[in-house]
């Protein structure tokens, strides 16, 4: 772990410790941050966080905006499907993305919308597990356009956000 | 504001209600983890939205938020497990269990 890294953790791990101690007196934060330095000191090669690629830090709390209404907007979907007739289907899609960081990101993403989660990564490949409504056509048209609509709009954010 | 929580978390409460009643009306395993999910992210997030509201801007609300970004990082971790061990076990979906192991010949991470 670099040190710009490591002051990171130590300020990440003194801000939990102030929020779980509930108190933020001169004791708690010196404490916090003793703590914090031992905790990062001892688990310093347990986070391989130098191969972190470089990351567009506003791109990515859009994205994360973003992907908390993607949640709400599929969530009510979800709703829909569950109380009328749902239909399941394992689709293959592709991503674009080159980096492994951001491809274990989109994935984790798709698992966190609700109505698809994810099965596996093979180098591009993602299987996912996709939620459906039921219709007549048996969702044919629907899986041809699975890439657009499971990762379309994570996908073009993710990638604005990639360095 | 107390009000408004309440709200929140009635609502939170009913995507629970309405994901027992999708868990409880379909028997295939990848539509019930699919429900679940449902209940784990919409449901949850939203109650513990409404506890922080209800509380106004104090340790707890901070507490219960630090919790919330745990149960969004975890929470996607253990249903792609699950899902992907039922997966790898050979389960279709169409509830059947094939006598083969998708990733048998393959190299798989």
């Amino acid at each position: 772990m670099s040190n710009k890294n490591s002051i990171y953790g130590i300020i990440l791990l003194t801000v939990i410790w102030i929020i779980l101690r509930e108190s933020i007196d001169y004791l708690t934060v010196i404490i916090g941050v003793i703590v914090s330095i031992c905790c990062i000191y001892f688990c310093r090669k347990l986070i391989p966080l130098p191969k972190t690629p470089k990351i567009k830090f506003l791109r990515f709390m859009i994205y994360l905006l973003f992907l908390f209404g993607q949640v709400y907007t599929a969530g009510f979907f979800a709703i829909k499907v569950i109380l009328t007739d749902a239909h399941i289907e394992i689709v293959e899609i592709r991503t674009k993305m080159s980096s492994m960081f951001f491809k274990t990101i989109l994935v984790n993403s798709i698992t966190l919308v609700p109505g698809s989660v994810s099965l596996g990564l093979q180098g591009d490949k993602i299987t996912v597990l996709w939620l459906q409504q039921k219709t007549k056509d048996a969702c044919g048209e629907s899986i041809e356009k699975a890439d657009e609509i499971l990762i379309g709009k994570l996908q073009r954010m993710l990638i604005k956000a990639e360095r | 504001m107390v009000l408004l929580g309440d709200i929140i978390i009635g609502l939170g409460t009913l995507c629970i209600l309405i994901g027992i009643i999708g868990f409880v009306k379909y028997k295939s395993f990848y539509t019930r983890i699919l429900v679940t999910t449902k209940i784990e992210t919409v449901g949850v997030i939203t109650i513990i939205i409404g506890v922080a509201v209800r509380h106004g801007l104090s340790f707890f609300s901070l507490k219960v938020l630090l919790l919330m970004i745990m149960m969004i990082i975890i929470n996607p971790l253990v249903s792609h497990v699950i899902a992907r061990c039922a997966y790898l076990t050979g389960y279709k979906a169409d509830g059947k269990i094939k006598d083969n192991n998708p990733y048998e010949n393959s190299e798989e991470n």
